[in-house]
Order: structure tokens, then sequence, then C-alpha cells
């Protein structure tokens, strides 16, 4: 069982979201492997570095061009990791939870990622440190079948 | 992600695998408008070989649903199954659109 976190860093751009997954799968079946918690690792990280990329540095104004990911058990049970960004401050837990009991008409595109996030981790805590945003996310160890 | 599409009688049977993502999402919705801009009123989607979906493509899917509507006509999904009708539930999406167990059922609800 790593205890250490490992870290991955990587240009802001959608061609690294490959890397990050192939890297954040690589450590979480280490901690944890089924297709439920694969797909629930897959999912979040997607939606967080979708989100990164679309608000965080949508704005030139902010610079940075990076991303970095670090992976850490905080606890024996506990997997997690980390998305940092450098670019303007954005909390994606501030926003409001989508209505999923509107009808088709009255369904706004979008704003589904965060809730699919919130709904599938344990647990997520963001952070702005300097100038960066950092937006943990973890997982408990599922019960053995 | 493959998507392959079948013209039925009622309908156009659109079939989705492997990963509808923030990278293949377009593919999908780009296939779908084709059919509704050439007049199809009436879509049965089959998602059983679908093995991930995110909220991207939940976004080309509800796109799409809403093209549909605006013609006066209507999409089914069937064969969800495992974490993608996971997904489906709890975004609601099981609510907004019919869903069935087979293609069968899918078409023959769509007159």
């Amino acid at each position: 069982m790593p205890s250490s976190s490992e870290t991955m860093i990587l240009p802001a751009r959608k061609d690294s979201l490959e890397q990050f997954r192939a890297f954040v799968l690589e450590k979480s079946q280490l901690f944890s492997h089924s297709p439920g918690f694969d797909y629930k690792i897959d999912l979040t990280l997607e939606e967080l570095l979708i989100n990164v990329l679309s608000y965080a540095y949508a704005d030139d104004a902010c610079s940075g061009n990076k991303i970095m990911i670090e992976c850490h058990n905080p606890e024996p049970d506990i997997f997690c990791y980390t998305v940092t960004d450098y670019g303007c401050a954005f909390n994606p837990l501030e926003k409001d939870a989508p209505d999923t009991t509107q009808s088709i008409d009255d369904r706004p595109i979008g704003g589904l990622g965060i809730h699919l996030v919130r709904q599938m981790s344990d647990h997520l805590s963001y952070e702005r440190v300097q100038q960066s945003n950092r937006l943990s996310v973890c997982f408990r160890r599922p019960a053995a079948v | 992600m493959k998507v392959d599409a079948q013209k039925k009688e009622n309908a156009v049977l659109i079939i989705a695998s492997g990963r509808l993502d923030a990278t293949t999402a377009s593919d999908f919705e780009t296939e779908c408008s084709k059919w509704i801009s050439g007049g199809e009123k009436n879509m049965a989607v089959d998602l059983g070989g679908l093995e991930y979906i995110s909220s991207a493509g939940l976004r080309s899917i509800l796109s799409t649903g809403k093209k549909i509507k605006a013609q006066g006509g209507a999409i089914h999904f069937c064969k969800l199954a495992g974490m993608v009708k996971e997904v489906f539930d709890i975004s609601g999406f099981a609510s907004i659109f019919p869903v069935f167990d087979s293609q069968e059922e899918a078409l023959a609800q769509l007159k």
C-alpha cells in the first residue's frame, strides 16, 4: 500500500486527459479494483479535468498552463486524488445542484458534471492556495463482496 | 466509441458502444443530428454496448433529445446496464426519457 503521494504534472490541454487517466487508474487499482470502483475514478477525474479546462483556464488573463494531480492515501482505507490548477479562482462545489426532476424542455444542457462527482465520491474538498485551485476527491475502500 | 445506425420502419435505430465521453460525445451527436436533419422524427438508441458515459455524453443525449422533441418526435433508449444505468438514474435521465429492456420494445413504442 503506497502511503506517500505520487504526482503527475502535464499541460492544461484536452490531450493530457488520457495520460492523467492512466496515471490515476494505475494508482487507484493498487488500492481497489472492480468495474464499479474504476468507473467512479474514471468519471470523477474526467469531470474535474474538463471543468478546469472550461473554467479555471477559460480566461487568458489567468496565468498558468499546467495541471498537477497527486494520488494519496490519508488513511489505509481511503484513496484520494487532488487536482491542482493555476488558473482563475474557481470553486465548482459552490455551484447549485441541478434539478434532476425537470422535464426535457426545462432541463438546461450541462451542469451535471459536478453532480455526478458528488454522487460518486465519498468526500470532496476545495481550497484556494496562493494562486492555485486544489480540489481533492476521496473514496472509501469498497466493502468486499 | 462506435456508432451504428439502421433505418427501421418507424424510426432510426442508433447503436452506440464503447466510451461516450468528452472526446467522443460530438461523434454521437453528429451522427444523430444527421438523421434528424434528414427528416427522421423518431429515434431508438441501444446503449447495451456502452461501457462508459460521462456528463459530456449525457449532454449530447439531452441535446439530441431536445432536437427530436422540437420536431414533434420521440427518442427511446434501451438495454442500459451497470454503471451506465446508474449514471442515467442519478442524473434524472431515466425519468426524462423512456427506457426499455430491448430494441424491439423501444422501437414498438415509437409510432
